[in-house]
């Protein structure tokens, strides 16, 4: 990545509360008007790392560039970045016209264009004719988007979004989510979202950083985290995926075998990838990558039979679990309900067969 | 406090007879000595006795022809509204640090802070007479005022704290996040949220300094307040209806500004227009 594509640039990044570590090592790149995501669970660090980008908090370690400046020395009211906060910070004592306008005082504009550019933000957040209103008169999603406007007013490099739909019904958080990404793609300013919601990440994001414990687990497109999760933490925590034990059985040169009891196969993994696992190491097959069938699949090399145990309506799609023939693993399968359909009926307690083709399986370490 | 009110109200309407009669003695108990000073004020007789012997408002006419009078109320209030206005910036900074910062042991200093609360005027007035007589400082105005302060900082943070504590610290960021240092965030931000408290708390502290009379009478030069005036004319019996009277004023007046200060001070946010 040149100079010119990055927009912040997050270097060894660590951050320590007392005895507590809230972030450790972070190391990252994001990019010129992209739709970077923090996800991780509770406590992982993310609010951590987007504090440290607005100037809140003081790295322990580390530095932070932003669009190619040190920002270690720049205050919060300097930097070229907005914030949304997590309950939005609306001031009470101001109308939702002053509240959007409250950052332009600086600027020193004449009372005319003050107010063309507040009504241009009403009319981006769609709500006109609010500028009146108090925060106490607003609802939650219009909080938001005040909250939105607010920051956007001010042209930043970067805006930061501190779980900004997390307060807000599903409904509306799937509305608003749809928004976000229009408004992102249409003003082009790099957007930087914490979420523990690995759908909204996914759907939102145009690269993802996992975190848990304070560490960055992987960097990557939605697609890259789901299709090829770098460990088994970020591969249970984007989507379902199954678990199965694993182990290496010959190894030569750049590549090595090992072999799945449970599915009664083995594997190709390159001796680099091996070596960064080590010999604990277990295979990941995502649910929807394995096929049920009722008959021995006659074209398919990677089968194996088991029973089936459980069937799962979810509406689009339809989950089995399926207890393998080996030591009573369980492993679970998806399938769109219409393919479940034309199935037919099975009952639980019936031989089925799974197949897969080899690209879905995933090896991964026990770490 | 309002919480009170409600539940006493609740009882009223239940009418729960034994705990009414109670409340009734508990306010007679409370405010009838209290009430024998305007009823007094108003007897043309010069002693307090039974059966008054007429009514009159000659008192409170002949308050306005005494210049002590004027005087001492004229430094009074010069002493209550410096020493308001002192101790309610001082409140205003203990109280934000007390809230926003992550001060260990900060029960323990709360207590201490709000200790000359229950700590005897009376030592607070010897402790501070020693110490200005051994730095050689003259008795003044200035040093009752100095001793007000003490007095009256318990009352500014305990009347600050509720209203630091009941806004979300991100408000301030959020100003900082929009480009505003922090003297700036100061004024656009926490001065407007937290303006009841600090009206609260000037009001306040004015009635607690010019009601009070152990510091100033300690600390006191030849300048006198009105607590310090009346104590010297109690000494003179044909002055005593007149002390009556002014202490009448001085009653209704600390309750007005007393009720007005705890009824801001309750209340929501002032919503206050911000032209920027
Ligand atoms: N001001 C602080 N003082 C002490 N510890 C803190 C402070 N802020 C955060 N921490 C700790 O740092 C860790 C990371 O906190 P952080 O708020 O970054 O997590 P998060 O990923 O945003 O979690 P959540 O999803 O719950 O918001 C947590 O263990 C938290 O307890
Ligand atoms: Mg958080």
């Amino acid at each position: 990545m040149t100079q010119d594509e990055t927009m912040i640039s997050v270097r060894n990044i660590g951050k320590r509360f007392g005895s507590v570590v809230a972030v450790e090592d972070a190391c990252f790149d994001i990019r010129r008007g992209e739709f970077f995501s923090l996800l991780g669970a509770s406590g992982s660090g993310k609010t951590t790392v987007l504090r440290i980008m607005a100037g809140f908090e003081a790295a322990t370690s580390g530095a932070i560039f932003i669009d190619g400046r040190q920002m270690d020395a720049v205050p919060p009211h300097q930097r070229p970045v907005n914030m949304v906060f997590q309950n939005y910070a609306i001031f009470p004592h101001l109308n939702v016209a002053d509240n959007i306008g409250f950052g332009l005082r600086k600027l020193k504009l004449d009372p005319v264009e003050r107010r063309r550019r507040i009504d241009e933000m009403l009319e981006l957040i769609k709500l006109p004719g609010f500028g009146d209103r108090l925060a106490d008169q607003l609802s939650g999603g219009q909080r938001q988007r005040v909250a939105l406007a607010r920051a956007l007013v001010l042209q930043p490099k970067v805006l930061l979004l501190d779980e900004p739909l997390g307060a807000l019904d599903k409904q509306l958080r799937e509305q608003m989510q749809v928004e976000l990404r229009a408004l992102q793609r249409s003003i082009g300013v790099t957007f930087v979202l914490v979420t523990h919601d690995q759908e909204e990440a996914l759907t939102l994001s145009d690269r993802i950083a996992v975190m848990a414990d304070g560490r960055v687990l992987q960097v990557d497109t939605p697609a890259g985290l789901y299709e090829r999760p770098c460990s088994r933490q970020v591969a249970g925590f984007v989507g379902n995926m199954n678990f199965l034990p694993a182990r290496v059985v010959s190894q030569d040169g750049g590549s090595a075998r090992i072999d799945v009891p449970g599915l009664q196969t083995t594997c190709s993994i390159s001796a680099e990838r091996l070596a960064r696992f080590g010999s604990d190491i277990s295979l990941a097959i995502r649910p929807e990558r394995m096929t049920l069938h009722r008959e021995r699949p006659a074209d398919q090399a990677n089968s194996v039979s088991g029973v089936l145990h459980d069937r799962m309506y979810l509406g689009e799609r339809t989950q089995f679990q399926v207890a393998l023939d080996d030591r009573g693993t369980t492993i679970a399968v998806s399938s769109s309900t219409t393919v479940a359909e034309r199935l037919g009926s099975i009952d639980p307690g019936a031989q089925v067969w799974l197949s897969w083709s080899e690209e879905a399986l995933i090896p991964l370490g026990n770490d | 406090m309002s919480d009170q009110d409600t539940v006493k109200r609740h009882h009223f309407h239940k009418a729960n007879r034994s705990l009414q009669a109670y409340a009734f003695f508990f306010m007679f108990v409370l405010y009838a000595p209290i009430m024998f000073i305007p009823l007094f004020s108003f007897s043309s007789g010069l002693y307090i006795r039974f059966p008054i012997d007429g009514w009159t408002l000659q008192w409170y006419g002949d308050l306005w022809e005494r210049t002590a009078v004027l005087n001492a109320l004229k430094n009074s209030v010069r002493v209550g509204v410096s020493v308001a206005i002192v101790s309610t910036i001082l409140g205003i900074f203990a109280a934000k640090a007390l809230v926003r910062y992550r001060i260990p042991g900060k029960g323990p200093i709360i207590g201490f802070i709000l200790l000359p609360l229950v700590v005897p005027p009376i030592i607070f007035g010897v402790a501070l007479l020693l110490m200005v007589n051994a730095l050689g400082i003259p008795l003044s105005l200035y040093t009752i005022a100095a001793g007000h302060i003490i007095i009256c900082l318990p009352f500014a943070i305990a009347t600050l704290l509720p209203r630091f504590e009941g806004y979300d610290a991100a408000m301030e960021e959020a100003a900082a996040d929009l480009g505003e240092n922090s003297w700036w965030v100061f004024w656009r931000v926490t001065v407007p949220i937290i303006l009841p408290g600090i009206v609260a708390s000037l009001l306040l502290t004015f009635t607690v300094s010019f009601d009070e009379f152990v510091m100033a009478f300690f600390l006191g030069g030849t300048d006198l307040t009105l607590p310090l005036y009346v104590w010297g004319q109690l000494r003179i019996p044909r002055a005593f209806p007149v002390v009556l009277a002014l202490g009448t004023l001085i009653l209704l007046f600390s309750f007005l500004l007393v009720f007005l200060g705890l009824r801001i001070g309750r209340r929501g946010a002032i919503k206050l227009v911000d032209r920027d």
